[in-house]
């Protein structure tokens, strides 16, 4: 069944679209993530333009993040005013990133970009994730009692002005590395069309050393509000949010989020976070790919986007 | 309804066209008889002319559009064709889309990874071009005559205001084509006109999903010993229809309201699918 997409200006098959959306909602349940590292460049590859990928890929965030959002605030996990801080930080994060990818597009580098923005941050923490992972599945097996060692010296975040407290994550940090983190993650939801989810929640576990039932429902909070932002600017800016394509991405994405919710009760942590690893990391080697293999036609074409 | 109604009309067109090429037909046989002695060495009447039309004018782009074919059919006015596979016509059927600026890239290898390094910006380049032919055009007519009438690939020209030298434009020129081509928006049918009879001729042309809507022009070229005699035009409209119009208009012109609809779809959805799984 094919179906003409409005602004995408393709036809495609809705089956394989709804198939794409139910397994990367399904992953996204399993691992709490938005999904969009994944929804994007599959995407991409499917022959859907890079510009057009990010912003629908942000708008199908927005529907993937905001019923575990909702739970997590029904549990009191959302630091509000951390949140806000973040949230302010992404929408100004998300105003840049618009406007770079409107002037990158007109310097026909937008691909480029997205591509090696993906490689590097995707390579880095699916990485470091992985590590992570496997020195923890080493620890159960040899049976060592996994000590938590929070790190309780002062790093150099402390020194910084503004300090605020924030009641629910029980801290007292300089508003800044909140507000800088938020920039961070705004501008790559405008340019990666993601969440950010996958930066957010290790920077606030092991930077801000927030406590991790907070880190979640807070990441969420402000991924659902910045994914929101992005897509309506993304719609204004450069008009390449594909309302039909999400809407497709949507409708299987969010169902199955709700299975991958309930497999994961089934799943151990450390496992989950290895095979999440895994799974950015051969994102990330897929796109390096594309950079470095001589592509079968050194030229391109693309009509010159009208400028309104 | 209507998808269904064209090509029945498209029939109907042909039929009739065959009706008339038929009738004219007898009229040529029993002609010299009636004529007059005096005109049998003017005959300003005879000179062969076609008509032609194209089976579908309005091809409407809806979400469940895959692409098109358009029939090109006509007739050849006093042919003196005596069947039809004797070949002493030619005919050769442009069809050309809108044309639009066109950024053209390529890439280079900067420190191992591949980068577009240099781009052309061609202000006029068709679309959507096919040339279908009764026969490779370069075996219709002598090259100078296509090209003082623009016809083919070799002499499509495209407008740049960029300063380059004549090789590194022509492999600019030849990567637009070679990845039209590829899109199947570029096409040449060279044994793609198949005449009916003396005087009739048919060719379907496909318009792929990608196609870009606008206005057509058809051109139909009808040559006889590498002359051309004759030509006709005609256009033929793509436009969006129905909910793929709908939802394209309000993304160009009311893109704020376009992006609040997006996120309020996604916000709803979400909230559906949690309510609905957490009563299960």
């Amino acid at each position: 069944m094919q179906i003409y997409l409005p602004i995408a200006e393709l036809s495609v098959n809705v089956l394989i679209i709804l198939a794409m959306g139910g397994a990367v909602g399904f992953l996204s349940g399993m691992f709490g993530v938005g999904g969009g590292f994944l929804i994007t460049p599959l995407l991409i590859f499917m022959g859907i333009s890079p510009a057009v990928a990010v912003a629908t890929g942000a708008n199908q965030v927005v529907a993937s993040s905001v019923s575990g959002a909702l739970t997590q605030w029904r549990r009191q996990n959302v630091d509000v005013k951390l949140g806000t801080i973040m949230l302010t930080g992404g929408i100004l994060g998300s105003i840049g990133g618009v406007q770079i990818v409107k002037i990158l597009r007109a310097l026909g580098q937008i691909d480029l970009f997205i591509s090696l923005t993906y490689v590097t941050f995707l390579g880095i923490i699916g990485a470091l994730m992985l590590i992570e992972s496997v020195n923890a599945l080493l620890r159960n097996r040899q049976g060592s009692t996994a000590q938590q060692r929070r790190q309780s010296h002062r790093n150099w975040l402390h020194k910084l002005p503004l300090k605020q407290r924030f009641h629910r994550s029980k801290l007292y940090i300089s508003a800044i590395p909140p507000f800088a983190l938020g920039v961070l993650v705004g501008f790559l939801s405008a340019i990666m069309g993601v969440g950010g989810g996958f930066v957010i929640v290790p920077a606030m576990i092991y930077l801000l050393k927030v406590p991790t039932n907070v880190v979640f429902g807070t990441s969420l909070f402000q991924t659902v509000f910045v994914g929101a932002f992005t897509t309506i600017m993304q719609a204004y800016q450069n008009q390449t949010v594909d309302a039909v394509l999400a809407g497709i991405l949507i409708v299987s994405g969010v169902i199955g989020a709700q299975i991958g919710v309930q497999t994961s009760a089934r799943l151990k942590a450390e496992q989950l976070r290895a095979i999440l690893a895994l799974l950015v990391l051969a994102v990330a080697v897929r796109l390096a790919f594309g950079l470095i293999v001589r592509p079968e036609d050194i030229f391109s074409i693309a009509p010159v986007a009208v400028t309104s | 309804m209507s998808t269904s109604l064209r090509p029945m009309l498209a029939l109907a067109a042909f039929v009739l066209l065959s009706l008339s090429a038929l009738a004219q037909t007898l009229a040529q046989t029993s002609g010299p008889t009636v004529a007059p002695a005096g005109t049998a060495t003017a005959e300003p009447d005879r000179r062969e002319s076609i008509e032609a039309d194209v089976s579908t004018r309005n091809i409407s782009v809806e979400t469940d559009f895959t692409g098109s074919q358009v029939v090109v059919f006509g007739t050849i006015e006093n042919s003196r064709q005596i069947s039809a596979d004797q070949g002493l016509y030619d005919i050769a059927v442009v069809i050309e889309g809108p044309r639009e600026a066109l950024q053209t890239r390529r890439k280079s290898n900067v420190a191992g990874i591949w980068i577009n390094t240099s781009m052309i910006r061609f202000d006029d380049v068709p679309s959507y071009y096919a040339l279908v032919t009764t026969r490779p055009v370069t075996e219709i007519a002598p090259k100078p005559v296509l090209y003082q009438h623009g016809i083919g690939f070799e002499n499509l020209r495209f407008q740049t205001s960029a300063q380059l030298g004549v090789k590194e434009l022509e492999d600019f020129r030849e990567a637009i084509f070679r990845i039209k081509r590829r899109q199947s928006l570029y096409l040449d049918q060279p044994r793609g006109v198949a005449f009916i009879g003396r005087s009739l001729f048919r060719a379907s042309v496909d318009l792929p999903a990608n196609v870009s809507v606008g206005q057509f022009t058809a051109w139909i070229y009808l040559f006889r010993g590498g002359d051309l005699l004759s030509t006709f035009k005609t256009k033929l409209g793509l436009e969006r229809g129905g909910f793929e119009r709908e939802v394209h208009n309000l993304a160009f012109r009311q893109p704020f309201v376009y992006g609040l609809a997006a996120v309020g779809f996604a916000l709803v959805a979400g909230l559906l699918a949690s309510m609905a799984f957490r009563r299960n």
